[in-house]
């Protein structure tokens, strides 16, 4: 199927009415639980990932969870610009600008660029998966385990020290997810590890409890012992959204360069929408002749991190589709989500699954236009949204917890599994351990585990002949480069630092 | 060093303490399994690994914690700590009771609990707010997706007493 047919019959999939109302409810439900501060995407995937499983076609459940993933990045930047509370931690940027736009009388026109950002952002980004997934997942093909094995040892390395304050705790948790994934019977010679005899550990640890629990549960116990006030929102009247000839002006190329941007670094592991708001905001203030506006309501300071956020997280989508790997936990529910269907993200997805492809693809389109028509006009019911009191919602959200996790195997063991995720990812983020390489090891732990045994069955042993594959030595060529420049950056920090410090 | 500072350096070094011990354990455990050879590895080999990875970064982490010039922990004051375990308890609740009690009857108290226990002022709205929650979660599981929840025990009996 060519690109063209491809995305033909994508459309003529995501144009059937239950696909359609799937990407509705999703992009829908992503408005909102962005707009909500705590709830993230994760919680809220993993909360509907069983329900998924109701549907006839399993590209509805799939269209429905990209939609709550996209559309958490359109509704966090509402509650960033009236409230200067975030509602997701790439919508942190928006705040800086955002609010002070709000503060001068202009939190319509920050709300409807933000608006706007998102929805070119969120096409750019789709139409660049478009193009790379297909190719990338061409030349997937012909990864054997070694090279899936530098893959792997490339992502977690980026992942644990873009995650966290320190790469030692990123490097902990992934162990830890490693470890939770070697729970089970043994998938090559059938022995049980780590069960402790009991029958319900045999089958491994799902993964869907571990991040409900470490996502949901750890959230609660934290919005329960934050003792923050809820502020008072910026008023917005449907008249005060158009944003000034200016302010369009000055906010158009902030908005492509943060499209091309986020793209590209959602493709790396590790929390592209965030990074990529950072690196934009940064930029755009770099590139700007009125950099002493920055900081004070200056538009380009909502348009660039808007734009960014939205577009990594559709090139987050192309390692996890084309390859089979998630480089973020919304990816890893994803991946979850499709295993759960029985259909294997990867290279053979455009083979067996190329439906399943283009019907997400085109969902997004749609999705991306349904997100504009709604976060426009009803800005000011989502602004409401954000004013519900944790004691009204967090009651709810845990009994829907404790139902999602038990309706996946109709086991309570699960629910055991999740409240102790969720009790251990409490004090886990206290102690700034990152959570997100736990789910991700846990995720790809029998996949890196089984790279790794046949890459030395392959090898016979010597794993110094990698270096002779040319892309695993490509790719762990790459991490050494990378972990070089992360050591030497921190010593020259050090150095300054002493300098300073005997100065 | 006063008592509060030794306290939260000591708490601090929970985790790391903990990652350390698992990874003995995990060795110890993983040799247990058959290790394999080099060129064919077997079930035992990557636990090993892992095992004496959180052995070395839990070290490192020890040693970083040690060296820290200040404590990053944040007290948590009596009445916030009594309130995670209750909540943690009321949650509880829920997966031990649901066989017993069913999942309407357990739903609504649980809910109807930590709508209290997340300062839910007065009766009325914690039970809006537990019977709203008990019919969603009736009708979109149990009519809408035909989840099997437990009926409970006690409903058995009940409809047992009425039957008989």
């Amino acid at each position: 199927m060519n690109g063209l047919e491809g995305i033909l019959n994508g459309f003529s999939q995501a144009l059937t009415l239950v696909n359609l109302i799937a990407c509705f409810v999703g992009v829908l439900l992503g408005t909102i639980i962005g707009v909500l501060p705590g709830l993230g995407p994760t919680a809220t995937m993993s909360l509907l990932l069983p329900i998924t499983l109701n549907f006839n076609e399993p590209v509805t459940g799939l269209i429905m969870l990209a939609g709550i993933w996209y559309g958490a990045q359109y509704g966090g930047s509402t509650t960033s610009i009236l409230v200067n509370i975030p509602g997701e931690a790439a919508s942190v940027m928006t705040c800086i600008d955002g609010n002070q736009m709000a503060k001068k009388g202009r939190a319509g026109a920050a709300l409807s660029i933000a608006a706007l950002a998102s929805f070119i952002a969120g096409t750019v980004g789709i139409i660049g998966l478009q193009f790379f997934a297909p190719p990338l997942a061409k030349a997937a093909l012909s990864f054997g385990p070694p090279e899936y094995l530098c893959l792997m040892i490339l992502a977690f390395t980026l992942l644990t020290n873009l995650t966290g304050s320190s790469p030692t705790k990123g490097l902990l948790m992934a162990f830890v997810g490693f470890f939770l994934g070697t729970i089970g019977t043994d998938s090559q010679t059938g022995m049980n590890r780590f069960t402790l005899g009991s029958a319900d550990l045999m089958g491994g640890i799902d993964f869907l409890p571990i991040a409900m629990g470490l996502f949901g549960i750890a959230e609660i116990i934290s919005v329960l012992i934050d003792k923050e006030s809820n502020q008072q929102l910026e008023k917005v009247r449907f008249k005060d959204l158009f944003p000034n000839k200016e302010e369009l002006k000055r906010s158009s190329k902030p908005m492509f360069r943060g499209s091309i941007l986020g793209f590209f670094i959602g493709l790396i592991p590790g929390p592209g929408p965030t990074i990529s708001t950072f690196i934009s905001y940064s930029l755009e203030k770099r590139l700007s002749k009125i950099k002493d506006q920055f900081g004070k309501g200056a538009v380009e300071g909502v348009a660039g991190p808007e734009a960014a956020n939205n577009s990594a997280v559709t090139g987050s989508l192309v390692p996890l589709l084309a390859l089979g790997i998630p480089f973020a936990p919304p990816a890893a529910l994803l991946l979850a989500g499709m295993r759960m269907q029985n259909i294997e993200a990867g290279p053979m997805l455009f083979q067996q699954f190329p439906n399943v492809f283009w019907g997400i693809v085109a969902s997004m389109y749609l999705g991306n236009i349904m997100l504009l028509i709604l976060n426009l006009p009803l800005v000011g019911f989502f602004a409401k949204i954000a004013s519900i009191k944790p004691m009204f919602l967090m009651p709810v959200v845990s009994i829907l917890c404790l139902i999602g996790v038990y309706s996946v195997r109709n086991n309570i063991f699960d629910i055991w599994i999740m409240l102790l995720a969720g009790i251990i990812g409490f004090f886990l983020r206290r102690k700034n351990y990152p959570v997100a390489p736990l789910i991700l090891a846990l995720v790809l732990g029998p996949t890196t585990e089984s790279a790794f045994r046949n890459s030395l069955t392959i090898l016979n042993g010597n794993l110094s002949s990698l270096f002779e594959r040319p892309i695993a030595a490509v790719l762990l060529a790459v991490t050494i480069i990378y972990l070089i420049a992360t050591v030497g950056r921190k010593y020259i920090k050090l150095k300054k630092l002493n300098t300073a410090v005997s100065k | 060093m006063d008592t509060i500072n030794i306290r939260v350096r000591f708490k601090e070094i929970i985790f790391p303490a903990l990652f350390l011990i698992s990874g003995i354990l995990i060795v110890i455990t993983a040799k247990k399994y058959e290790i394999g050879s080099i060129t064919n590895p077997s079930a035992g080999l990557f636990p090993l690994i892992i095992g004496f990875c959180l052995i070395i970064l839990g070290l490192m982490d020890l040693r970083n914690i040690i060296y820290m010039s200040t404590s990053e922990a944040e007290v948590l004051d009596k009445d916030t700590v009594i309130k995670i375990i209750a909540v943690f308890l009321i949650l509880i609740v829920w997966p031990a009771f649901l066989g017993l009690l069913g999942y309407v009857l357990v739903t609504f108290i649980v809910t109807l609990i930590l709508a209290k226990l997340f300062s839910l002022g007065g009766w009325i709205k914690p039970v809006i707010l537990a019977f709203g929650t008990t019919v969603f979660i009736h009708l979109s599981f149990k009519e809408w997706f035909y989840l099997d929840l437990p009926d409970g025990q006690v409903i058995d009996w009940f409809k047992f007493l009425i039957g008989g």
